[in-house]
């Protein structure tokens, strides 16, 4: 290797067809590996460091983190073992590990009219490597709702798998009715709940939002193939940056009759005629495509010491200098909304989180969504102000916070939601609840309810009855109070309230005094 | 055994008292177990009766309280004294047992849910009597049923003895009417539950803020699905309930009794040991005996007085045949 053979075609011991085929391989082997970590998730049979797995091995999200966290977190070794990785043999990572790149290049329409877009458009990703990297050291990750991991186990919570969950629900509610088919039907349901689905049927907020996020990344592949990795993910920009750089790439030798052929299947289009048929490493995915469609073997993937030549779309140190100004400033203009606008009264937060940290260091991946056994995490709007759209918060309404769960604190691949004991959870408060007695069954209408008293689960009762005396009209009604010193704010009070729509007692957030 | 003995004898007195005014009174009610165990049913009554597994002898007791010992001998012995497990369960046939499994957070200990030796040795007694099936279910409302399950320890002892945790879904619950309903028309129920051939209903005595005490009756809201509407007008709904779903069985846990804060508990300060289980085919005789042991009477439960109003069953205890049994610890 290196040297250009002569005559005939270098023979490694793989051919090119079979490099080819088992980069597809390794590609279905790491998505179904992460649909099966994604489906046992909530089994809770496995360790969390494994679980987490997935989230763990974005090296984007570990140093995006790591930055704004100001520490170096635990799993972050293995995305520094893949950014080694990227130094030895350039973007592999996006060409045969990335499962979202994986589903990208299934879709990719095969007539896509590859409208001519300007290389230009490759300076994008780049771009927003910078903003995202700029951001981080001013503690904002709103952009690392962009990396690929998150994007696919995101959309994979909020959107696919709700959806598949209520189709098998359905089916066997319909296959229910018959009674023949009932020991049957009864026997599946107890297969798969709750290790696959929930005993409930889970819902999330944004989960069309957070679709149609997915559903643009892939139809972007309309316009070009794999245009969301050639042009956008802010993976691609910093994996692309340290391959320029790498030791392994492509080249094209001696023999090259210029049939075009390498041209035509290059996935990123970097493969050009203008160019002479060679490749720009930091865009080059080693999917080995090229190489397979050769008539004579006259492109290699080889070891080449030497870095690359400059590209003209490379970001310029002046792009890479506005890039963190304009992080620097968007970051400002979150950072000066008035706080009472910031945040709002449910900005209610998984057990053991400091928002100030928090924010810090969520990186949006909705794993804590996924192992909620409540449905009660969900992905935020703007509770938190713009930029902490996608970060978890409980809503209570939907779920409340189980006694005794701590799974959300124990799968966080960031640990931004802390590894709490079952014990020390239950007495963390993460909010309050406040009656409104305009609504109250008993304190607006005089009827009896008794219904958030009968469920809180604090050892001495958060809520507790009394009893009003004179002037109404059913005097005996017993009325719940809420004590706020041993009130935890798990919100099972605003979930079973009977009261219709919004609850007669809400959970707020803790007041600071 | 010396009060066992007295209060049979003021049994009998009793006994003879009661009969001279329940025949003197045109009982609007029927089907009323009497004292003795035999079915009182007015003369030109329509209303047919439910049929028996085994002719109950004149000896057997109506209630029997068994105290003092091990759960798993004092459900043996109270369940022999009332004429045996084969009196309830018929061979081949489907039992439900319903024991209170109301959240998912605490150890036994700390009497939120049914002691499992209580439902164990239950589940072992319907086998040997014959049953087909045994399966054992509540609905918690704080956690998995698949968690509260096992962290009630009911789980592992229900699989030892041979029998079924279910976790009760959706799919199972029907909508059914309640004829006669003065406010719970209808309900959606676990047909499961409704449909079972013999149903034993064994909550835990705790405490609780509306009814006051949650015992037997109350257990059956865990059949139903839109428990949130009973709320309002509780003592009546319970009776409804009551009226459609009729435990073939009732054992009381008092094992450990919940004093305060139920009926979610997590306080080992508010568990007294009483060491008691209460059987008897009558729910309302039960949970009326129940409340004694939180120093109540049964008029001071209101959904007990409804229930008797309406013939569910008895809250004279004083008039009853009730048996005493001390197991040796």
């Amino acid at each position: 290797m290196g040297e250009p053979k002569q005559g005939i075609p270098s023979k490694g011991l793989i051919s090119p067809k079979t490099w080819r085929r088992l980069r597809i391989a390794v590609q279905i082997i790491v998505f179904l590996a992460f649909l099966l970590i994604f489906i046992l998730t909530p089994q809770q049979k496995f360790s969390p460091s494994i679980i987490s797995l997935p989230v763990r091995l974005s090296p984007l999200v570990m140093v995006g983190s790591s930055i704004a966290a100001r520490v170096l977190l635990p799993g972050i070794a293995l995305a520094i073992v893949f950014l080694l990785f990227s130094i030895l043999c350039g973007r592999t990572w996006c060409g045969w590990l990335c499962p979202l790149g994986s589903i990208i290049e299934v879709f990719s329409f095969k007539k896509s009219r590859e409208f001519r877009l300007t290389n230009g458009w490759r300076k994008i990703k780049y771009v927003l490597f910078f903003l995202l990297v700029s951001a981080a050291v001013f503690q904002n990750l709103a952009l690392l709702s962009l990396d690929p991991i998150t994007i696919l186990y995101r959309t994979f919570t909020i959107s696919i798998w709700p959806v598949f969950s209520l189709i098998v629900q359905r089916a066997e509610n319909l296959l229910y009715q018959i009674s023949s088919l009932r020991p049957a039907v009864n026997s599946f349901d107890n297969f798969i709940r709750p290790g696959l689905f929930s005993n409930i049927q889970i819902f999330f907020y944004q989960s069309v939002l957070i679709f149609c996020l997915f559903l643009l990344v892939i139809g972007l592949n309309y316009f070009a193939r794999r245009f969301w990795c050639r042009y956008i993910c802010p993976m691609a920009g910093m994996l692309g940056l340290i391959s320029r750089i790498s030791i392994i790439k492509r080249r094209v030798t001696e023999e090259c009759i210029s049939c075009g052929k390498c041209e035509q299947v290059c996935q990123t289009a970097t493969v050009e005629s203008i160019n002479n048929y060679r490749s720009d490493p930091a865009e080059c995915t080693l999917c080995m495509d090229c190489i397979a469609s050769c008539p004579n073997r006259s492109n290699e993937i080889s070891i080449q010491p030497l870095p690359s030549s400059k590209m003209p779309y490379d970001p310029s140190r002046r792009e890479a200098l506005i890039s963190v100004g304009a992080a620097a400033v968007g970051a400002a203009l979150i950072n000066i909304e008035p706080e009472p606008v910031n945040t709002s009264s449910f900005l209610i937060r998984p057990p053991g989180v400091d928002e100030e940290e928090f924010l810090n260091q969520c990186v949006r991946c909705g794993e804590c969504m996924r192992v909620c056994p409540t449905n009660a995490v969900q992905p935020a709007m703007f509770e938190s102000g713009v930029s902490g759209f996608w970060t978890p918060i409980i809503v209570s309404r939907i779920g409340y916070c189980d006694y005794s769960c701590n799974q959300c604190g124990q799968i966080c691949p960031v640990q931004a939601i802390p590894p709490l004991p079952v014990e020390e959870k239950r007495t963390t408060p993460i909010g309050s609840a406040y009656i409104d007695q305009n609504r109250c069954i008993p304190w607006a209408d005089h009827r009896d309810c008794i219904v958030c008293e009968e469920m809180c689960p604090t050892p001495t009762k958060a809520i507790t009855l009394t009893q009003h005396q004179s002037g109404w009209k059913n005097s005996g009604v017993l009325l719940p109070v809420v004590n706020r010193d041993i009130c935890i704010g798990c919100g099972i009070c605003e979930n079973k309230c009977p009261v219709t729509g919004q609850a007669a007692i809400q959970v707020h957030v803790l007041k600071k005094y | 055994m010396r009060m066992a003995a007295a209060s049979t004898g003021a049994y009998v007195l009793q006994q003879a008292l009661s009969a001279c005014i329940r025949n003197s009174e045109d009982l609007s009610v029927s089907q009323i177990p009497s004292p003795d165990g035999n079915i009182t049913k007015p003369a030109g009554s329509n209303i047919t009766e439910t049929t028996e597994t085994s002719t109950p002898s004149s000896s057997d007791p109506y209630l029997v309280v068994a105290r003092g010992g091990e759960p798993e001998e004092m459900i043996r012995r109270s369940i022999l004294a009332l004429g045996g497990m084969e009196r309830f369960v018929p061979k081949g046939s489907n039992v439900v047992i319903k024991p209170n499994i109301c959240v998912a957070y605490h150890s036994f200990e700390y009497a939120a849910t049914t002691n499992p030796w209580v439902v164990g040795t239950l589940v072992k007694l319907a086998f040997n009597a014959g049953a087909r099936q045994v399966q054992v279910m509540d609905l918690p409302f704080g956690g998995s049923p698949q968690q509260a399950y096992a962290i009630s320890g009911i789980e592992e002892h229900v699989n030892a003895a041979g029998g079924e945790m279910v976790v009760m879904k959706e799919m199972q619950y029907v909508d059914k009417e309640i004829p006669g309903a003065k406010n719970l028309f209808s309900t959606s129920i676990n047909d499961l539950i409704y449909s079972a051939d013999v149903l034993i209903n064994v909550p835990i005595a705790k405490d609780h803020s509306l009814a006051r005490l949650t015992l037997g009756m109350k257990n059956l809201m865990g059949a139903i699905n839109d428990r949130g509407r009973l709320h309002e007008n509780i003592n009546i709904c319970l009776a409804d309930l009551n009226t459609l779903l009729k435990p073939t069985l009732t054992v009381i846990d008092a094992v450990r009794i919940l004093m305060a804060n139920g009926p979610t508990g997590g306080n080992l300060n508010d568990v007294k040991q009483t060491n008691t289980i209460i059987a008897s085919q009558d729910i309302v005789a039960a949970d009326s005996y129940a409340a004694g042991l939180f120093g109540m009477k049964p008029e001071d439960l209101g959904y007990l007085v409804e229930g008797s109003t309406r013939g569910l069953g008895r809250i004279d205890l004083e008039n009853l045949k009730i048996e005493e049994i001390v197991v040796d610890g």
